[in-house]
């Protein structure tokens, strides 16, 4: 707490005006966790401590979501999409950046102008030609596209990056004997690790909570990733308050729980990419 | 399209003097080399079918048997029918809700509190602000809905300070549905907003509002001509992020109300994924699928035109 | 052996012109020294020798071999930037040994290199920090030994000491003198601080506007300057420059000078009434109560070893003198300066020395 931050009355306003964002902020959580702890089968109320909290409601959502294999099926998706996309991304920012004189702009002019693109603009015809790869129904579905709809936001991303990166190091590389992919590998890439650390993250996050590729692509919930499974599995428990809260509380415990381990590198890499995005 | 339609700040000022060393051909090889994967990947999920969706928009097909040449009609009935014309007013009534709240009482905070979030106090509020961000927004839907049921927290409230003749079931009920989504993506939003403008706030010089106060100026007029001139780039962000949000809100409306009661609620989004999906429209739902494209883009540009010329 | 020579240099960005024909013989083991205003296309020029920059026409030569083609790496180059360029991700150590990585040698061999180079520059106890943790002067060594290691036939350096402050400078200057002698290679090195280049060089490289304006050791261009050009840019304080106007009988004159001016050069000049340019270097002007120079004093810089003073002639016309330290002058007062004749130079109206 800062020295100005202490007593002047306007701090004061701000304080109770951010404990009550907070609130408003916690309050959807507390009032689900409460349900999720109310008697199976039961109407609860809003916010109400459930006189005998039944902590087994988690266990048979985790059972009946199928959660173990939920996991697995997020994190191959993760798995398929982040690596790849990141590596392939930061390639490219690296050529766009460091390779290309003023004639090539348009190229990234290409890639800039799906930054604004809605997912939903273009879901109609990946359906069709995904369909056409024989991949609907499996989880390339979902991580294919995943790729393609990344890479304006990701190139645009390392692209940034890499236009601060002073240009005498490329030369300096290029002097002591390094080809392009070399200079790469063993002089930008290490230097990019702040970004592409901020970048994995967006990327991770916005895969685990994709909701719109998999409910049109994939029809078997245990081959979507966590959101997409989510839906599903409201539409079969949506009565029942107390599995429906349960359930939905574990779905989005694990990223909650990354995001707490990793508080300070997850709001970065979502400030800068929302400044940048 | 245009550099300012498609370009979100450049962030840096290209440097003037452009690296040398870059016109050879090995070097230009190289580039295309290291640009082709991600390039690759890009045409083949975004820009084909985006032309696909151009081209089917022209078309009147049922996804499964033959197509045919459709003209225009297509576009014409997304700018004349009703319903289509009330989806889409939904989503710019939705602008208002997602950009509008978050926004001002962003503002609010940011110019109260002046300075940087120091501290366990300054964690806390980051950590906690930034959880709606964390999580799917689909699970956002489905705690709002509970909040919004009937036996929901809002409702418990209202009862509780004895308005209970205001208690509904906000989602089902035609006037307050399309409010009650714009809550939740404001709900979604507000923190990211706030700690983007707060974070900006804490950047401009704080002897500008010392030079004011001694010219005289009240804390309007500093509000006025010193914070919403020195925030007009994080406003900038905060409204383009927050526009995108309201126009491609798909995953809230599809959990909390299914675009109901009636077509309320439903949203561009939604009503693509119906017309190709249920409905079997495909031309119709590309026609709207790239209005919506061309609503994002005449949205934004004027915002990213607005925050720019800074420089 | 590996000298390098230039026929007919041209660069240009777009249709702008910036190197227009340079040809340059330099000798195995020179130290050469590219002096010339902001802008001149010092940089250019070294960096199209190092391979960073294509050639738009003309052919570059290391040793026997065309280089116009051949990458960076293969020149047998190494470069020394004024912002040093070290791998800010790298210690030391591999700053210094990152070229021999890439080059596959081994790992032995490597170690014994890089710890020679950081015994030359003084280095060894530096070798396991980041250039972060690094001062200005040590980052230089870092960046010439990262040099030194890969044995490259010709050093490039581009303003490698103007980041330093001027005691570190002085230093380094003398340093980068001893290594040249101990390595015995081509150096080139680009600046725009004269004393640099007067006190390193065994050749300078005079440049303006993409062209050379004179090659020749330091002596030769401060005595005997090709042009006004390079008159007025070697030597410090500046030559003083005057109008004159030669008339038949070997003299000249100009409002500036209080009697007709003869000078031996004129002597076998016919033509009279031609437009020239005096010029003399304050260092050669001394009092003299019967001299040709007399004006008032406008201003004085006494530096204890010599004094500087700036006197205004008639005609409108200021010059610069380097006087002795303990000279009594005043501000204000009349004095009266002479020189020798044949530390006069004289220029042509197109600029060329007559
Ligand atoms: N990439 C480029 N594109 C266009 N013009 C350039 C480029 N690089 C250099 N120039 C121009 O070429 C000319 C020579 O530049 P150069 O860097 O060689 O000058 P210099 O002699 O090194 O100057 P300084 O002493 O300031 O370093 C300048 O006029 C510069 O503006
Ligand atoms: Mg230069």
């Amino acid at each position: 707490m800062t020295a100005t931050a202490t007593t002047t009355p306007n701090t004061l306003i701000a304080r109770s005006l951010i404990i009550l964002l907070m609130i408003v902020t916690l309050l959807p959580f507390l009032s689900m966790l409460s349900a999720a702890l109310a008697p199976q089968g039961t109407y609860p109320n809003g916010l109400q401590w459930p006189a005998d909290p039944q902590w087994g409601n988690f266990v048979r959502a985790f059972e009946v979501a199928k959660m173990d294999q939920l996991l697995l099926s997020s994190t191959l998706i993760v798995l398929g999409v982040v690596p790849i996309s990141v590596l392939i991304a930061t390639m490219a920012g690296y050529g766009l950046a460091k390779l290309t004189t003023n004639k090539y702009k348009w190229l990234y002019l290409v890639f800039v102008f799906g930054l604004t693109l809605p997912f939903e603009a273009v879901i109609t015809p990946l359906y069709y030609e995904v369909r056409a790869l024989g991949l609907l129904n499996t989880r390339f579905a979902i991580i294919l596209p995943l790729i393609g709809l990344y890479m304006p936001f990701s190139v645009y991303w390392m692209r940034a990056h890499f236009l601060n990166v002073p240009h005498d190091l490329t030369e300096a590389a290029q002097l002591d004997g390094a080809t392009r992919w070399k200079e790469f590998w063993l002089v930008q890439v290490p230097l990019a690790r702040p970004a592409i650390m901020s970048l994995t993250i967006l990327l991770f996050l916005w895969t685990w909570n994709q909701f719109l590729l998999p409910v049109v692509l994939v029809q078997d919930p245990m081959q979507r990733t966590m959101a997409g499974a989510l839906g599903a599995f409201q539409g079969q428990w949506g009565t029942d308050i107390p599995l429906l809260c349960a359930g939905s509380l574990l779905i989005l415990a694990p990223t909650v729980a990354l995001f707490l381990l990793f508080q300070r590198q997850f709001v970065a890499a979502l400030m800068q990419g929302a400044v940048k995005g | 399209m245009t550099d300012k339609t498609t370009s979100i700040p450049d962030a840096l000022p290209t440097s003037k003097r452009l690296p040398p060393s870059r016109g050879s051909r090995k070097t230009r090889t190289a580039a295309w080399l290291f640009v082709a994967p991600a390039f690759i990947a890009y045409a083949a999920f975004v820009l084909a079918p985006l032309v696909m969706s151009f081209y089917y928009s022209f078309l009147r097909w049922d996804g499964i048997g033959e197509a045919s040449f459709h003209g225009l009609t297509n576009y014409i009935t997304v700018l004349t029918d009703r319903d289509l014309l009330q989806i889409i007013g939904n989503a710019f009534q939705l602008v208002l809700y997602f950009t509008l709240i978050p926004v001002v009482l962003g503002l609010a905070v940011a110019s109260a509190i002046r300075s940087h979030m120091a501290g366990r106090f300054g964690t806390i509020t980051r950590t906690v602000l930034f959880l709606p961000q964390v999580i799917p927004l689909v699970a956002a839907g489905i705690a709002w809905s509970w909040m919004f049921a009937s036996t929901g927290l809002v409702n418990q409230t209202l009862k509780a300070i004895g308005l209970s003749s205001w208690a509904r079931g906000w989602l089902g009920d035609f006037v307050w549905a399309l409010p009650a989504v714009g809550i939740i993506g404001a709900w979604v939003l507000l923190g990211l907003c706030t700690m983007l403008l707060v974070t900006g706030i804490t950047k401009i010089d704080p002897s500008l509002y010392e030079a004011a106060r001694l010219d005289g100026a009240r804390p309007w007029h500093e509000f006025r001509y010193i914070t919403l001139p020195g925030l007009r780039q994080e406003i900038g962000v905060c409204i383009t992020v927050t526009v995108i949000a309201a126009l491609a809100s798909f995953d809230i409306v599809y959990i909390s109300t299914q675009g109901g009661p009636g077509i309320t609620t439903t949203v561009p989004g939604l009503e693509i994924y119906r017309l190709a999906f249920a409905h079997r429209q495909v031309g119709l739902a590309s026609a709207l699928a790239i209005v919506l494209m061309v609503l994002v883009l005449i949205s934004i540009a004027p915002v990213q035109w607005f925050t720019r010329d800074k420089k | 052996m590996a000298g390098l020579t230039l026929r007919s240099v041209h660069k240009a960005y777009g249709d702008v012109p910036v190197i227009k024909g340079v040809d340059l013989d330099i000798e195995h083991g020179q130290f050469v020294v590219f002096v010339g205003p902001s802008g001149c296309g010092k940089s250019t020029l070294l960096r199209m020798i190092a391979g960073l920059e294509d050639i738009t026409d003309g052919e570059i030569r290391i040793g026997d071999r065309v280089v116009n083609e051949v990458e960076p790496r293969d020149r047998g180059v190494a470069m020394v930037f004024q912002s040093y360029a070290l791998y800010p991700h790298m210690s030391v150590y591999d700053n210094v040994g990152f070229g021999l990585k890439l080059a596959g040698t081994r790992k032995e061999i490597r170690d014994a290199k890089i710890r020679a180079a950081a015994k030359v520059l003084q280095m060894e106890h530096l070798l396991d920090r980041k250039p972060g943790q690094l001062s200005g002067g040590q980052r230089q060594r870092v960046a010439i030994g990262r040099a030194i290691v890969r044995e490259p036939d010709v050093f490039l350096f581009d303003e490698p000491l103007s980041n330093l402050d001027a005691a570190l400078r002085g230093d380094m200057r003398m340093e980068l003198a001893r290594l040249h002698s101990d390595l015995d290679a081509t150096m080139i090195y680009v600046t725009h601080d004269q004393v640099e280049a007067m006190t390193l060089a065994d050749k300078i490289v005079v440049l303006d506007g993409g062209v050379v304006q004179q090659v020749g050791s330091p002596l030769e261009l401060y005595n005997k300057p090709a042009n006004l050009f390079v008159a007025g840019f070697i030597g410090s304080p500046k030559m003083n420059l005057i109008s004159v106007t030669s008339q038949a009988g070997g003299t000249v004159v100009s409002p500036a000078l209080a009697a007709p001016l003869p000078l031996p050069a004129l002597q076998h000049d016919l033509s009279a009434e031609a437009k020239l340019t005096l010029g003399i270097r304050p260092h050669d002007l001394a009092l003299a109560p019967d001299g040709p120079l007399k004006g008032q004093v406008r201003l004085i810089e006494r530096l204890g070893n010599e004094t500087i003073v700036r006197v205004m002639l008639p005609g409108n016309t200021e010059i610069t003198a380097a006087l002795p330290g303990q000279d009594r002058i005043e501000t204000g007062e009349t004095i009266t300066l002479g020189f020798k004749a044949e530390s006069a130079h004289l220029f042509c109206e197109d600029g060329a020395r007559f």
